[in-house]
């Protein structure tokens, strides 16, 4: 492969790079220390399984309160919730109905007999 | 993991290029360290199982990755506080003009001696992207092929960059550099 550099430029780059590595140990101790430390701990992080199995339970809850919720909003027939009301709820609620149908049809009767009666004014 | 003893081999064998790397790019040691530790984990927990000829790209794509998102976060908070209405620009092309203000001397740097110091520094003035090629290629003695999966770019982009850094470099520092030749 050709090289991207010309012969001067890469013997230059190779001196700087030499250069560089050879004074690598330069770093202070205390940050060396903290780098070994580091290591350390990557080390103890990678010879760890990722227990998964530890959040299933939260998982678990956590979807089933989930599911519920989207049960209750989006499924649930909200016709259901309403009370249920017995036969003979049911029966008086009819009657009352019953009961506005005929006081209307007595008010407008009403109303028509005065308009058929004649104007006295 | 593989074997802890190859991999930990593996940590310590590059664990101080990548801190220097990191802060020759981030100009800071806490947050260099940060770095570092995060690709250290990244790599522990996905990736010991390869094949260990494969961790060194992977590490250092880690690496870049963790090093660009700091530059990336860092212009974003300098765009909404610094330049108001400067405008959102587009990442990668934005780091490519990226060049480190020298505003922090690590440690790291201070404790060196002239020559390797005004190296560091001139690199550290570098767009990101010439950085990460010349430090991968020059500084980790990595081929063309694994600096392109480091970087996550084409070979092509590579060898560009590598070739504007270390053009850049000869011309600020080369008569530095050329005296030890002549020694």
């Amino acid at each position: 492969m050709m090289s991207e550099l010309n012969d001067e430029d890469q013997q230059w780059a190779q001196r700087a790079g030499e250069q560089l590595r050879s004074h690598e140990q330069a770093i202070a101790q205390s940050t060396q220390a903290r780098l070994r430390s580091a290591r350390g701990q990557a080390l103890q992080a990678a010879s760890e399984p990722v227990r998964s199995w530890v959040f299933w339970p939260a998982w678990g809850a956590g979807g089933l309160s989930a599911a519920v919720f989207a049960w209750v909003v989006f499924v649930a027939d909200p016709v259901e919730v309403l009370p249920v009301m017995d036969d003979i709820e049911m029966a008086a609620a009819q009657e009352a109905e019953l009961l506005e149908e005929l006081e209307f049809v007595a008010w407008m009767l009403t109303e028509r007999e005065m308009d058929d009666e004649p104007y006295q004014g | 993991m593989a074997n802890p003893d190859n991999f930990s081999q593996f940590l310590a064998s590059v664990e101080k290029r990548a801190f220097g790397m990191a802060v020759v790019s981030v100009k800071n040691a806490d947050d260099a360290l940060d770095i570092v530790q995060d690709a250290m984990f990244t790599l522990a927990r996905k990736y010991s199982e390869k094949n260990s000829s494969e961790w060194a790209p992977i590490f250092y794509r880690v690496l870049n990755n963790r090093i660009t998102d700091f530059h990336r976060s860092n212009s974003r908070r300098a765009g909404l506080f610094g330049w108001f209405g400067f405008g959102e620009s587009s990442g990668q092309d934005e780091l490519e003009q990226v060049a480190g203000p020298a505003q922090h001397n690590p440690e790291f740097i201070q404790e060196l001696d002239s020559d390797t110091r005004l190296l560091l520094e001139a690199v550290a003035l570098l767009p990101v992207r010439q950085q990460q090629a010349f430090l991968l290629r020059a500084w980790e003695g990595m081929d063309v092929k694994n600096t392109a999966k480091s970087m996550n770019c084409s070979e092509g982009s590579v060898k560009t960059h590598y070739s504007r850094a270390v053009h850049a470099l000869r011309e600020k520092l080369g008569e530095a550099l050329q005296g030890e030749d002549d020694e």
